[in-house]
């Protein structure tokens, strides 16, 4: 039979437990409502850049296009990922899907003869992935979700990736982050940036090609680096979005858990107590009783 | 077909503006222009200054909104303008002091690091940007 003391601490703990993830929820909600609207501000821009560089791109010859654009040699490349998860943990599976998928894409790559390369935005896959993964790992960026600011986010992570894109350091670079659905679901996403993927245009009015000004190479020039920019942070407002509501979600299902545990400890508590109560009350009655006799 | 041409100005921020209006200008690399609606589609980048929207009928005319912008580009269709810009202000929201601050700030930084910097290019857009402003403030612009 479970001692009172022992259940009394338990009874303790658990609650203090059920206090600090009640506490965990109410402050992921609170930055949930305000990195939802950045989250859901930063879209419409990332949309028309893409959209714009799409129609531009369908109006030059593939063979004349900047490297940024080009499509990528066949056969055996270097390929970069780029890789969001959150800085801390305790947000239930939100890190571990994207690392999951992240191994799979790695082996997929390599057994394709591909040399894969890993750049991490948040601190928790570079944690669990350095070890098995050590020498694929490039850059580690980690904090930028505090700030959430653009220009910090194109100086560290944009630059950075220009830069050994021009040093013909990889030949093609994917995104994996959680984009932000609803408070309740998150959606893995991949996405490849470099070089950018050009749609067919599906609306179905043919216009005229666009005057541009100064010419379409200058245009382009200046749009696709900041369309890798513009990506690069659309992402870490999106896991960050989805980060929150990963979390307040799992601490929600901790809070109703740590309740069920308490209900049942408390029943166990009052029955032994109440044997406890009952067995000395025997033990006094019986003890009199044979005083009497 | 509508006179009027549907304006969106969107930084990476927000939607700053999506309403219909009838004239549009905006500071394009190869100089200002304006689009009405059933402007011919265009492209074009732009550099850091002054965007109006409202066609201006007397001197001093109260219609026409002024924005001062930080760069961008802009995609023209017949019955709609996108302007992609990284930050954009309302004339009404200028705050003087800060713009001189500003100005300071960034051509400060501008001197402090070699031209050959990545950084140089953004910093110069800040000096141009923080101008623009004064110039707006100081009604230079029209």
């Amino acid at each position: 039979m479970a001692n009172l003391k022992h259940l009394r601490n338990r009874i303790r703990s658990v609650n203090n437990t059920r206090q600090i993830t009640k506490a965990m929820k109410m402050v992921s909600a609170a930055k949930l409502r305000r990195s939802q609207e950045r989250a859901l501000a930063t879209r419409p821009y990332s949309q028309r850049i893409r959209a714009m560089i799409n129609g531009i791109a369908a109006l030059i010859p593939a063979t004349g296009a900047p490297p940024l654009l080009a499509p990528v040699r066949e056969g055996s490349r270097k390929i970069l990922l780029v890789v969001y998860t959150a800085d801390r943990g305790l947000c239930g599976s939100f890190n571990s899907v994207v690392i999951r998928s992240t191994r799979a894409r790695i082996a997929q790559l390599t057994a394709e003869g591909h040399q894969v390369m890993l750049t991490f935005v948040g601190r928790k896959a570079h944690d669990v992935m350095k070890r098995q993964y050590g020498d694929m790992i490039r850059d580690v960026h980690a904090g930028l979700s505090r700030a959430l600011s653009f220009d910090l986010t194109e100086q560290q992570v944009a630059a950075k990736l220009l830069t050994d894109f021009a040093n013909g350091e990889f030949d093609e670079c994917h995104i994996v982050y959680n984009a932000f659905k609803s408070a309740m679901t998150q959606e893995l996403t991949w996405r490849q940036i470099i070089p950018a993927p050009v749609e067919p245009l599906d609306d179905d009015e043919p216009r005229g090609a666009p005057l541009f000004e100064p010419d379409e190479e200058t245009v382009l020039e200046a749009l696709l680096p900041r369309n890798i920019a513009v990506q690069v942070f659309q992402a870490l407002t999106e896991s960050n979005a989805a980060e929150h509501a990963a979390r307040m979600t799992a601490m929600d299902n901790a809070v109703r858990n740590a309740g069920e545990m308490l209900k049942k400890l408390s029943i166990t508590y009052n029955r032994t107590r109440q044997a406890a109560i009952t067995t000395e009350l025997m033990e006094i009655i019986g003890g009199s009783e044979s005083l009497k006799g | 077909m509508s006179i009027f041409i549907h304006l969106e100005v969107v930084t990476p921020e927000s939607v700053l503006i999506s309403e219909d209006t009838d004239l549009v200008t905006a500071p394009g690399v190869e100089g200002y222009f304006g689009v009405m609606a059933g402007h011919a589609p265009m492209v074009t980048l732009l550099k850091p200054g002054v965007m109006t929207m409202g066609f201006p009928v007397g001197p001093e005319d109260n219609r026409v909104k002024r924005y001062v912008i930080a760069g961008g580009y802009v995609e023209v269709l017949p019955e709609k303008v996108t302007i992609l810009t990284e930050r954009a202000v309302a004339r009404e929201d200028l705050n003087r002091q800060q713009v001189e601050q500003e100005l300071k700030d960034a051509q400060e930084r501008l001197c402090a690091i070699p031209s050959t910097d990545g950084q140089c290019a953004y910093w110069q857009n800040r000096v141009d940007f923080a101008n623009a402003c004064l110039s707006v403030l100081n009604k230079q612009m029209v």
